[in-house]
């Protein structure tokens, strides 16, 4: 993936799809975060679309839906 | 680069007729071949001044345009496009020739030369300042283009934006300006000294012609332009005018949505479209008119000098 940042927003590209995404700044930092933890590719695409699908705002709210989604997948979060 | 001084239409037709017409736009080295008066007529007025080219050069696109065979040439007649021997579209009515040519060779640059990206847009110069102006139909950007080069601005493209891969710059292909439907009386009510060819009706874009490129721009087909601004036009005859500073990663996601072949340039086309947004300041312009246009980019361009 790609992240690019201006200001307080970014665009993500995903090489796997080809799609790009919108996102704030803040969400885009925390999956920038959590994709450097996890390395599985699936997970990550999961969590992002999880994320993405929700239309989260802010840093708490999207701690939270991450967080259901590890749980989901029965993986505890590093 | 000195134009071509031309040839008779009489000399014109029978190249086409026989070996074929070359000719360069842009980077691109072209042979059409044609029996068709319409599209020596069209070559004659458009393209007679593009620099030829000697017998043994590369050719890029070998084209035909030609009216179909069997009973379709004498019962409605249609014409046949073909790139190198092979028809991609469906046969038009005889008398659409001239713009199944254009169309065609919009096709050629779209689906082959992904050494550059490619965006649907307008693109102009003028003073150093470059602007892009991406846009669906009926944006008004094609008005909007037509109109600036009687400005003083040179024309790069009135339909694709071609940005270098290996340094962003934006390569010139200066071609004749496709008008339609209500376009065509704006520009002509506006600029009396406008040179059309005929008008091409009953198109699935309705009626159609094509505006003549100045002949400086082709002139100049071989400097290439710096990305500067990024203006996207929205016309709108109820709503007020305004210009608006256009947030980057907004312009960014609209400039990927207007470029053709961004999913077969995948990763190295997104990097190339954020390293154009990260070098040009981008905007919106809304207006109800040309004039109102006009002035915005000329406002907007003001800015950047």
């Amino acid at each position: 993936m790609i992240f690019k940042y201006w200001n307080d927003q970014c665009v993500i590209y995903q090489h796997s799809s080809g799609d790009t995404h919108l996102l704030s700044r803040t969400n885009a930092k925390i999956l920038e975060l959590l994709r450097l933890q996890t390395p599985e590719q699936v997970i990550i695409d999961y969590i992002m679309s999880e994320s993405i699908a929700s239309n989260v705002e802010d840093a708490s709210n999207i701690l939270e839906v991450t967080s259901k989604s590890f749980d989901r997948l029965n993986l505890l979060l590093a | 680069m000195d134009i071509d001084s031309g040839v008779s239409y009489r000399q014109l037709s029978k190249l086409t007729s026989t070996s074929g017409f070359k000719f360069r736009v842009g980077p691109f080295h072209l042979r059409l071949t044609s029996k068709l008066p319409s599209i020596s007529a069209h070559l004659h007025q458009h393209y007679n001044h593009y620099p030829r080219l000697e017998a043994d050069a590369f050719i890029d696109f070998h084209l035909s345009v030609d009216r179909r065979s069997g009973i379709r040439s004498v019962i409605k007649p249609q014409v046949i496009f073909a790139l190198d021997g092979y028809q991609p579209f469906t046969p038009l009515p005889l008398d659409q020739a001239a713009a199944q040519f254009e169309w065609g060779f919009n096709w050629c640059i779209a689906g082959s030369m992904h050494q550059y990206l490619i965006i649907h847009s307008a693109v102009i110069e003028k003073n150093g300042v470059s602007i892009i102006m991406p846009g669906q139909p009926g944006s008004g950007k094609s008005t909007l283009c037509a109109a600036l080069l009687f400005e003083g601005w040179r024309l790069l493209s009135d339909e694709m934006a071609l940005i270098s891969l290996a340094d962003l710059t934006i390569q010139p292909v200066p071609r004749p300006v496709s008008l339609k439907n209500k376009s065509i009386d704006i520009i002509r009510h506006h600029y009396s000294n406008a040179k059309f060819s005929a008008l091409i009706n009953g198109t699935s874009k309705g009626t159609v012609c094509n505006l003549e490129a100045p002949l400086e721009s082709i002139r100049q087909q071989d400097i290439p332009a710096n990305p500067g601004l990024i203006v996207f036009p929205k016309y709108d005859s109820k709503a007020r005018p305004f210009i608006r500073p256009k947030e980057k990663a907004n312009a960014c996601i609209e400039l990927i949505d207007n470029t053709f072949n961004f999913n077969i340039l995948q990763g190295q086309g997104f990097q190339a479209i954020t390293d154009i947004i990260d070098k040009a300041d981008c905007y919106d312009i809304g207006y109800q008119n040309l004039q109102q246009a006009l002035d915005a980019i000329e406002e907007i361009a003001g800015a950047q000098d």
